[in-house]
């Protein structure tokens, strides 16, 4: 390190008094920053990296140790170190020009001008001066955000995750726009991130910081010059070596847990019937359960809220595993649901249930993939399993009216074992301290009694029992969507009758899902057994506010909007009343806690635009069934051993969402480079893009396909 | 089509119909009457006295009120303990009518202008107190730490940060406040003094049964009503506050 150094840690730590004792979340870092250095720190979410950076920046002070910038310690947050977080923190009550002069107000009038002219124009926000914030997109709020902290010179930038909130392509142009600024204007950086590319595309050096409380586990130099493609082989090796920095610190903290609690001397040692954690055991007594109301509390090893394809598929692995597993479900099967549309990635699951069979038996119409309409000039994009068919284990899949299915995991679920109770409702979680310890409940309109459980199971779908009472719901506010949907019969079938196929026999129907954009949003043509089809708008919630008439009038200005579909439903008859549903994707904060998962709805809704609701659901659930299995085997359901799940559904989610934005972007700017252009281009490119469709999230080379989207 | 003139039918419904109830009736007066009547008053120079006496009481009261309201209310959302300290006092005085204090009014200021100016300042001083209050405590952190990374410390940092940040809710605070205002003066004119519009009203039932007078006053009094609802409601479209309303970010 040859320039001079800028920032010193010192044996930094940093503790809070919480209301159970004290809490450490910052211990004995220390750290050498030089001068115009572009530092990132690496660590997994809530790993107390923020908490680092707000003493850095001043906000909070050390409990232990010293940091000295410049040689003198910092006491209070000023201009000389400007932070930047995802949270922007423009002031919407002043416009551009007015938020970038605050940050010069101390400086001549002249000089201020001067750098607002030279600023604006560095992050190309000429002409939108007299602007208000709350007229501009996301990205370009982050540019007057960067534009800001640099009008006041800061000699540290410090970044919080500070494209966070926006969106996969704007995130790839602004890391690009970061690179050009600081090319042309040094800066010394510290980018708190847990992207990890993020951090090879910017940083000089990664810190990678283990989880709570934050130490310096590891630091990473980047030798590699700018600008930095993410393919070079230097930057894979680090990624490689970073990647297991992390997931090795995870695999200790599950370890440090896991030890039995000292504390707990009285619990009876696990026998073959009670495989639960001591700290669990003491909630299973020896003695007679207690008594509510004269009857003993009933005791199962899992209670699962709800019997939708996540809870019904959680509760078959679990029953398979040799727990005692009782689901209870608010409704009588069958009963309607939407989402209509699978994905071939779902033979995989099904398998895995041992449930195949009775679903290629039901006699669903067969899915040959999905069919774009594209905004604009009417173009029309069609993926077909069979193109590419060594993906999956069938090229095909199933439009499939979710009574029947969902009816058909519920019934294999009750196969495998679990107690099924359907007209059941759950009324609460119990919790003792932060741990699930069962559920209230009781038959819909009957008083409701407490179920003992070492694992509670929330499958609630849309309800989200649990991430509500926890306040872990996290909505996009960027994808509020309305759906309104109805089916028809005698609707126009694209391919009816394929060759090969049973003209007589419904399932020789062989098609597609068509999806086709309208104004504010996107339709969906799904066409189910007996001549039916289902059909629905997905509109931006906003643009069908503000549209006129009943939601049946809504849906019918939308599908009139669109030429393909208004000809396929010429001469078809309504079957049922429109119905709406709120649409806005959320991705809750967390999925585990200490005796108890999220899954399916509960955990996360994306949008329907690429199918993808039903073979989440049902990978979450089974991937929480076999933490829970692991975690009882261990004798530890502790949220940290339960993580296992949260950690393997977490991936494909993000990918989906980013997919999702992708599309959404695209109805935006239909003359924008994006994927389903550059499909037609590449056959590579199109078969990629057809196991992404298919469900095979994590089988591509996702960052890379994204990153050449972008293009910018 | 119908949205625009939905409301203009209602109005002509609502007056034909009370067109057709009054005709006939002794007492009670027609549409035409009331008009006339508005005329009379206006003729005599009464109702520009009546009107401006009210909305000077109204004015008075009023202003004080938010004058006190805003820096009582910015302590008490800012910092907790004055908050733990007033919140009992003002929930505990809030939910009391102020009509319930036209007594006390009398018994401390007489019969002049300054017991409905108390009581004005009564009415439209909690709902602005507990707007501020809730607006300052949930200013977003991220403003404030914003304001103090540029180097902005102690009441700079209200004027710059806190303020603003919370102006829309105590806008929505002072147009509840002037609705109840406008609402108070009316009845304490009716009890406690010999001009205004609430007079106006009492005055020409017991003096001469002119229920044409009095059904031209409570007209007046709902279509000023009306106007400082529709001043109040432009404030809320200002750049500088809208950014909360219209709930995008």
């Amino acid at each position: 390190m040859t320039a001079p150094v800028k920032l010193r840690l010192d044996r930094v730590s940093k503790s809070y008094r919480t209301d159970k004792g004290p809490f450490l979340a910052v211990e004995d870092v220390s750290l050498e920053v030089a001068e115009r250095e572009f530092i990132a720190l690496v660590g997994p979410s809530g790993c107390g990296k923020s908490t680092l950076l707000n003493l850095l920046a001043g906000f909070e002070r050390p409990s232990d140790g010293t940091i000295l910038l410049d040689g003198a310690p910092i006491t209070e947050p000023g201009p000389g170190g400007v932070l930047i977080t995802q949270r922007g923190s423009v002031f919407p009550w002043m416009t551009v020009r007015q938020n970038l002069e605050f940050a010069a107000r101390l400086l001549p009038p002249a000089e201020s001008e001067r750098r607002l002219t030279h600023y604006i124009d560095f992050v190309g926000l000429r002409g939108f001066e007299e602007t208000w914030p709350h007229q501009l997109s996301g990205g370009m709020l982050q540019r007057v955000e960067f534009a800001r902290a640099l009008m006041a010179r800061p000699d540290i930038l410090y970044m919080d995750e500070p494209f966070g909130a926006l969106d996969a392509l704007t995130r790839m142009r602004m890391r690009t726009e970061l690179i050009e600024i600081l090319a042309r204007d040094k800066h010394t950086c510290i980018l708190v991130t847990h992207d990890v590319e993020e951090a090879l595309h910017l940083a000089d050096r990664i810190v990678v910081i283990s989880p709570r409380p934050a130490r310096v586990q590891a630091i990473v130099t980047v030798d590699v010059p700018q600008p930095r493609l993410l393919t070079h082989p230097a930057l894979v090796r680090l990624k490689e070596r970073i990647l297991r920095e992390l997931g090795m610190s995870t695999l200790d903290l599950l370890r440090d847990d896991a030890a039995p609690a000292p504390q707990d001397p009285a619990a009876p040692s696990p026998t073959p019937e009670d495989r639960i954690h001591p700290s669990t055991l003491s909630l299973r007594p020896a003695t007679p359960a207690p008594r509510v109301g004269g009857d003993r509390v009933e005791q199962v090893d899992v209670v699962v809220v709800g019997g939708g394809p996540a809870g019904s598929s959680a509760a078959t692995i679990m029953a398979r595993g040799g727990l005692k597993v009782l689901v209870l479900e608010r409704e009588h099967f069958p009963r309607y649901h939407v989402g209509e549309s699978l994905l071939p990635v779902i033979w995989e699951l099904t398998n895995r249930l041992g449930v195949t069979p009775e679903i290629e038996a039901a006699g669903f119409v067969r899915k040959e993939g999905i069919t774009f309409g594209l905004p604009g000039q009417g173009q029309e994009l069609e993926f077909r399993s069979a193109e590419f068919p060594d993906y999956f284990e069938r090229p095909y899949t199933f439009h499939v009216e979710r009574a029947r299915f969902d009816e058909i995991l519920l019934h294999n679920a009750r196969d495998a074992g679990a107690v099924v109770r359907e007209g059941w409702t759950v009324r609460d979680v119990l919790f003792q301290g932060d741990r699930a310890v069962g559920v209230l409940a009781g038959p819909n309109d009957e008083e409701p009694k407490a179920i003992l459980a070492s694992a509670v199971v929330d499958a609630t779908g849309q309800a989200c029992l649990l991430a509500r009472k926890l306040g872990w719901r996290r909505p996009d506010p960027t994808l509020n969507k309305v759906a309104h949907f109805a089916h028809y019969r005698g609707g126009f079938r694209p391919t009816a009758g394929a060759p090969g196929g049973d003209p007589l026999h419904p399932a020789s129907y062989a098609t597609t899902t068509q999806v086709h954009a309208v104004p504010g949003g996107w339709l969906w043509y799904i066409p189910l057994r007996d001549d039916i089809v289902s059909v629905g708008a997905v509109l931006d919630a906003r643009h069908d506010r503000d549209s006129r008439g009943d939601p049946q009038a809504r849906f019918d200005a939308a599908v009139a909007s669109c030429p393909r579909l208004r000809g396929w439903l010429a001469g078809a008859q309504q079957t049922m009343p429109v119905q709406t549903i709120s649409n806005i994707s959320y991705l809750n904060d967390c999925f585990v806690g200490n005796g108890f998962a999220l899954v399916g709805d509960a955990s996360m809704f994306v949008d329907p635009i690429f199918s993808a609701g039903v073979a989440l659901a049902m990978r979450g659930g089974i991937y929480a069934a076999e933490a829970i299995l692991e975690g009882i085997a261990a004798n530890d359901l502790s949220a940290a051993r339960l993580a296992a799940y949260e950690e393997r559904i977490r991936l494909p989610m993000a990918r989906i969402f980013r997919m999702i934005h992708n599309w959404y972007a695209l109805l935006d700017k239909p003359e924008a480079d994006n994927i389903f252009v550059r499909a037609n281009q590449s056959p590579l490119l199109r078969e990629r893009l057809l196991v992404l469709f298919s469900g095979g999230y994590e089988r591509v080379d996702f960052e890379e396909l994204m990153a050449g989207v972008s293009g910018r | 089509m119908l949205r625009r003139l939905g409301p203009f039918l209602i109005v002509a419904a609502f007056i034909g119909a009370w067109w057709l109830a009054a005709t006939g009736s002794l007492i009670f007066p027609t549409p035409p009457q009331v008009v006339l009547a508005v005329g009379e008053l206006f003729r005599e120079g009464t109702l520009v006295q009546h009107v401006t006496a009210s909305l000077f009481r109204v004015s008075v009261g009023y202003l004080s009120a938010v004058l006190v309201a805003i820096p009582v209310g910015s302590l008490m959302g800012w910092f907790p303990a004055v908050r733990h300290a007033l919140n009992p006092i003002v929930q505990l005085l809030r939910p009391i009518s102020p009509i319930a204090w036209i007594p006390i009014a009398i018994l401390w200021f007489g019969v002049g202008d300054m017991s409905p100016i108390f009581l004005i300042f009564l009415a439209s001083f909690f709902p602005v107190v507990v707007a501020t209050a809730a607006g300052v405590s949930l200013v977003e952190p991220q403003y404030v730490r914003a304001a103090r990374n540029f180097g902005v410390r102690g009441l700079e940092l209200y004027r710059v940060a806190i303020f603003p940040a919370a102006l829309p809710q105590i806008i929505t605070g002072m147009r509840v406040g002037l609705g109840v205002a406008w609402l108070v003066v009316v009845a304490a004119e009716m009890v406690a003094i010999n001009s205004g519009l609430g007079y106006l009203i009492i005055d020409a039932r017991n003096a001469g049964t002119r229920y044409d007078l009095v059904v031209a006053g409570m007209a007046m009094i709902g279509l000023i009503g009306f106007g400082l609802d529709v001043v109040m409601r432009r404030l809320e479209t200002l750049d500088e506050v809208r950014w909360r309303y219209d709930g995008t970010r």
